[in-house]
């Protein structure tokens, strides 16, 4: 860590020509995305006589990791999203160039703020789960009313498609299937080939996809409000329901603090679209194909020795059992079974 | 008494837990120790049973093969899916269990696809057989950890 807390200060001495005295310390690993390495450290410098003391967040592409992500999806969306009615973090220097921290990394703000982990009792909101839920969704639909082409984001993918948009975002998911799948999986399989055979309408606009928005990707502070909303490494253009869909998965559901009817209409409220309720029941389902890609990635990564996080392995082996389960209630809800 | 394996990771988890972690400072390593803690009792778990499950899983693939056979016009499919029907697992190691898993299910899949295009009684019967013994693999390969 001491070299690593070196190379960091080195990096932003660089950046910060003007500044003297750089140091950084208290450099430690937190979890915060499993797609990415996440560590906060404080910097410090002095610039024209003044002292900075920063508490900031080293974000650096792992070797691999859940997702295969560009790299620089994250900042740039951060980046335009800033004071756009999302709370992101600011962030602050981004370097693809290996050779300052061997893999590419960028520095942001550490917001104030905890994580409420779903997997942390019946109240991991700190008894605020109904204003953070209310936030939560408000968020959501503040996101879905911005124009990516305004934001300058047309580089995300999907980003200058003109529609398409569930079949674009079900052939990525399948590609991962295909790419990282060592026994095939045909509950999978058959929930794709029902997805085609039951397409969802278009979108009534394209949004910007968070891609992993849900309980534990965002930070809260104690009045109930989120501080932050984080771990955009899956950020894309595409259909909002996307968002929604992904958000209510038993998994995470954020449902639980709130009835569904309520969080839709503060979505519908805040994003100014109306929710068509059958075509979410299709973007569930595909969340739980979506997910089975994630997982596969995982697994793949851990099984060729590219990752050795356990969280990573353990997503393989209980994250998408999970997920196939949802899928079979799914279809039998919708009589597959008989 | 014989140490079996799974008694034996078993043993290596609790201690991971009960000796490692409370002498673990670091949040990041701690949790780590606690989700490998995880993972060594998923596996331990499913090691006893693991070549049955896959044993039985087989069985009832060629049997629903079997059933396809008879369905699908005769031809190339119809061939493949006979030969594959009439096969034996090649081994009882996980790993020829798991080559024969990769093969016989990517036929269940095209198998499953075909039923899903057909408008007949017999093909619907065989559509929801497939997916209730999907739900019975998927149930018996679950985590118990």
């Amino acid at each position: 860590m001491i070299e690593l807390e070196s190379r960091i200060a080195d990096f932003i001495a660089a950046r910060l020509p003007a500044a003297t005295a750089v140091a950084v310390d208290e450099l430690a690993r937190i979890h915060g995305g499993s797609s990415q390495e996440t560590f906060r450290f404080r910097a410090r410098w002095r610039v024209d006589g003044v002292d900075e003391d920063r508490r900031l967040i080293l974000r650096r592409a792992p070797e691999s990791g859940l997702v295969d992500a560009e790299r620089d999806v994250e900042f740039v969306v951060y980046a335009a999203l800033a004071g756009r009615g999302v709370p992101v973090p600011q962030v602050h220097w981004i370097e693809l160039d290996p050779r300052w921290l061997d893999r590419p990394f960028f520095i942001m703000d550490l917001v104030p703020g905890k994580p409420g982990h779903y997997y942390h009792g019946a109240d991991p909101y700190d008894g605020q789960d109904a204003v953070v839920g209310r936030n939560f969704w408000r968020h959501l639909g503040v996101l879905a009313a911005q124009e990516h082409r305004a934001l300058g984001l047309e580089s995300l993918r999907n980003g200058l498609a003109d529609g398409g948009y569930w079949q674009r975002e079900l052939a990525h998911w399948e590609a991962a299937l295909d790419a990282g799948e060592a026994v095939i999986e045909p509950i999978v399989r058959g929930a794709l080939r029902w997805l085609r055979r039951n397409p969802p309408p278009e979108p009534a606009k394209p949004a910007i996809v968070h891609g992993d928005y849900r309980a534990g990707n965002f930070l809260f502070l104690p009045d109930g409000s989120i501080s932050a909303v984080l771990d955009w490494e899956m950020c894309h253009v595409g259909d909002p329901l996307e968002d929604v869909a992904w958000a209510i998965n038993p998994m995470w559901t954020m449902e639980r603090h709130l009835p569904l009817d309520e969080v839709l209409a503060i979505w519908e409220a805040a994003s100014g679209l109306v929710l068509d309720r059958k075509a979410l029941d299709w973007w569930r389902m595909f969340a739980a194909v979506k997910a089975c890609g994630i997982w596969t990635t995982a697994e793949a990564s851990f099984e060729n020795g590219t990752s050795r996080e356990m969280i990573i392995a353990l997503t393989g082996l209980r994250a998408s059992h999970a997920s196939r389960k949802e899928i079979l209630d799914r279809m039998a809800a919708l009589g597959a079974m008989g | 008494m014989k140490l079996t394996a799974e008694s034996v990771l078993g043993g290596v988890g609790d201690a991971l837990r009960d000796q490692f972690l409370p002498h673990i400072a670091d949040e990041f390593a701690a949790s780590s120790a606690r989700m490998a803690q995880s993972l060594i009792a998923i596996v331990a778990l499913g090691m006893d049973d693991a070549v049955a499950i896959r044993v039985e899983e087989h069985a009832r693939i060629r049997e629903l093969l079997g059933t396809g056979a008879g369905l699908v016009e005769p031809g190339e499919l119809a061939a493949r899916l006979r030969e594959a029907a009439a096969s034996r697992d090649p081994g009882l190691t996980i790993s020829a269990l798991d080559r024969e898993s990769t093969r016989l299910r990517a036929l269940l899949v095209t198998l499953h696809a075909w039923t899903e295009e057909q408008d007949s009684p017999a093909a619907r019967a065989l559509d929801q057989a497939i997916w209730r013994a999907l739900r019975d693999f998927e149930m018996a390969r679950r985590p118990r950890a």
